[in-house]
């Protein structure tokens, strides 16, 4: 099925010189995203309402093309090392779609991921490129997956094989998302 | 991704009758057919562990029992373990269900890896009777080449000088002959079935997943379980063309070759979730999306029949054009090609079909590709003999698709 149209109100969201679009007005909190200087998102992704990126407590980076969902918290994990702890920085691919109220505590998620809704990665998680997390997963923390793995369960294990076409449908899936993305004051196109 | 885009709604007709999504499809351009995975071979290109990504080879993994030496999964609850240090020595924890290799009577080691292995109760026994199944084995050898030397007596004689090893090759022969069966300690009577009350008691019994992750454990105490290794697969077509094939390392996604028929066929995909109704005239809008490197024609039929959607509109003729191709760049105006073409863009085409639902669970549509094949990426010639001189006549390929339009 084509992904259909979705609208937005202009003056909540912010589009940057590199497209990405970012939503500024929240119903949670007046600011969801802190540590600005520590965020990094290459281009052309969306962040949509209600999403709390933690750049205070470390790097985060986010690839072109990524779409997050409706409440999902992006949050640096902490290790405890013998001489002091240390926050792990969060890399993000490109073309990852994350979905509505997922937690991700991951220290690395590959490029053309698709996290279901409602998932918790914990703590210091590696996710490999071409993955799928499943609709309330709970991936352990310290968990690694390799490319092209379906995770499921709690606590998350491999249960299943992703087509080897992945990068190519997750690529058309998020660029189509984001074109489809679209202000609601802007006539609608005549199709889906 | 194929639930972003739900491409299971969509399913192509393989060569080998059985119906798949476009995106678990190979197209082997040899063959010119579609394949899947049924009826292509799998071969195992590399075996990995799931956790550390280490590849290893087949001997390798084969002496380990498949299995990776350095990492450990929980036995409780099947998390990966983690080391932790106390004294200069090591023992794992359960990050999870918080069980430590402490609570067993595994001692802490020296070394991070190579964990003891739950072993076998009945190893012993079973290398005697793989011992005593060898020995009958070559008994039935020794009488087989028996009768076979009968015939012939020549060979049965001494060699004088051993200059070839020839003469300890016919001691060991004239062994096997002597002994005639092999001591190996009769096998006991195990106890009579065994019909206990145990699982009244109040221990708590293993749950089927902690038993299958360690199947020979018994009531001994649980030990880590060293993680299960992965492999990577290659598939080849039945004319031993090689379909798919990654390149080599753990966590590489790059394709040494790849024939995913969604670079070859064009994806027909819904548009929009249909509104069916009984009796009604309804519509169902399809896209219909060129992912290949060149144009393409083709003609789309609606197929009616038993257990298909009644469709009245007729074949629809296109032309696609490829993402790349520069000359279709305005071409968001509908052209004049069918009624049924509702928008095009670039690569995309719009299609509505008029169909009529007389029941109220809606059957699958048929829709029947007809494309006609561009055979000019193939460089190497089919066989030897056959010259590479591409025919005048056009070669069309028939692929039957099915849409299920409503989602059970």
């Amino acid at each position: 099925m084509d992904l259909p149209v979705v609208t937005y109100e202009k003056e909540e969201y912010v589009e940057t010189a590199s497209g990405n679009k970012i939503c500024k007005k929240n119903t949670i909190a007046s600011n969801t995203i802190f540590g600005t200087q520590n965020i990094i998102i290459s281009g052309k992704t969306i962040i949509q309402k209600d999403v709390i990126l933690r750049g205070d407590l470390a790097v985060i980076r986010i690839g072109r093309y990524c779409i997050v969902q409706r409440g999902t918290i992006i949050r640096p994990s902490l290790k405890q090392f013998v001489r002091k702890p240390t926050m792990f920085p969060v890399t993000i691919g490109d073309s990852v779609f994350v979905e509505e109220e997922c937690v991700i505590n991951a220290a690395y998620i590959g490029s053309f991921v698709h996290v279901g809704a409602r998932s918790v990665l914990g703590r210091a998680c590696t996710i490999k490129e071409c993955c799928r997390v499943l609709p309330d997963s709970v991936v352990s923390a310290d968990a690694v997956f390799p490319p092209f793995s379906t995770i499921g369960g709690n606590p998350a294990r491999i249960v299943g094989q992703e087509p080897e076409c992945t990068e190519n449908l997750m690529v058309e899936a998020t660029t189509m998302y984001y074109d489809n993305f679209v202000p609601s004051n802007l006539p609608k196109a005549s199709f889906a | 991704m194929a639930t972003l885009l739900q491409s299971r709604l969509v399913k192509y007709k393989c060569s080998c009758d059985e119906w798949s999504a476009l995106s678990d499809l190979f197209y082997c351009k040899h063959c010119r057919a579609l394949k899947c995975r049924g009826c292509s071979s799998n071969e195992i290109d590399m075996l990995f562990c799931p956790s550390c990504l280490e590849n290893s080879s087949v001997t390798e993994a084969r002496l380990k029992k498949y299995r990776c030496m350095s990492c450990n999964e929980c036995p409780k609850c099947g998390r990966l373990l983690a080391v932790r240090t106390a004294n200069e020595k090591f023992y794992l924890v359960c990050i999870g269900c918080r069980w430590t290799t402490r609570e067993t009577d595994t001692p802490d080691q020296q070394a991070s890896s190579q964990w003891p292995m739950q072993e076998n109760p009945y190893e012993e026994e079973i290398q005697n009777v793989i011992e005593k199944m060898r020995g009958l084995a070559n008994i039935e050898k020794a009488q087989r080449d028996q009768r076979d030397l009968k015939k012939r007596p020549m060979n049965s004689g001494y060699r004088l000088t051993d200059k070839f090893g020839l003469q300890q090759m016919y001691e060991r022969r004239r062994k096997t002959f002597e002994k005639a069966t092999v001591d190996v300690p009769v096998h006991e009577p195990v106890d009579p079935t065994p019909f206990s009350l145990d699982f009244l008691s109040a221990k708590p019994r293993p749950t089927l997943d902690q038993i299958m992750r360690q199947p020979l454990a018994g009531d001994q105490p649980p030990k880590p379980v060293h993680v299960a290794l992965k492999s990577r697969k290659s598939i080849r077509c039945s004319c031993q063309h090689t379909l798919v094939k990654l390149e080599y390392g753990p966590s590489t996604i790059k394709y040494k070759l790849n024939m995913f028929a969604r670079n070859f066929i064009p994806e027909v995909r819904l548009s929009r979730t249909p509104n069916l109704k009984a009796g009604n005239e309804n519509w169902v809008m399809i896209s219909l999306t060129n992912h290949t490197s060149c144009k393409l024609d083709l003609t789309l039929t609606p197929e009616s029949g038993e257990g298909l959607m009644n469709c009245s509109t007729g074949e629809i003729a296109l032309n696609l054009p490829f993402a790349e191709d520069s000359s279709d760049l305005l071409g968001t105006e509908k052209r004049s090609d069918n009624e049924a073409v509702v928008f095009r863009q670039r690569h995309r085409v719009g299609i509505r079909l008029d169909v009529s639902q007389v029941a109220e669970d809606a059957p699958p549509l048929g829709l029947m590709m007809n494309l006609r094949l561009d055979d000019s990426f193939i460089q190497t010639p089919l066989t030897k003999n056959e010259e590479t001189k591409p025919s005048d006549e056009p070669q069309w390929l028939a692929i039957p698709v099915r849409l299920t339009l409503q989602d059970s």
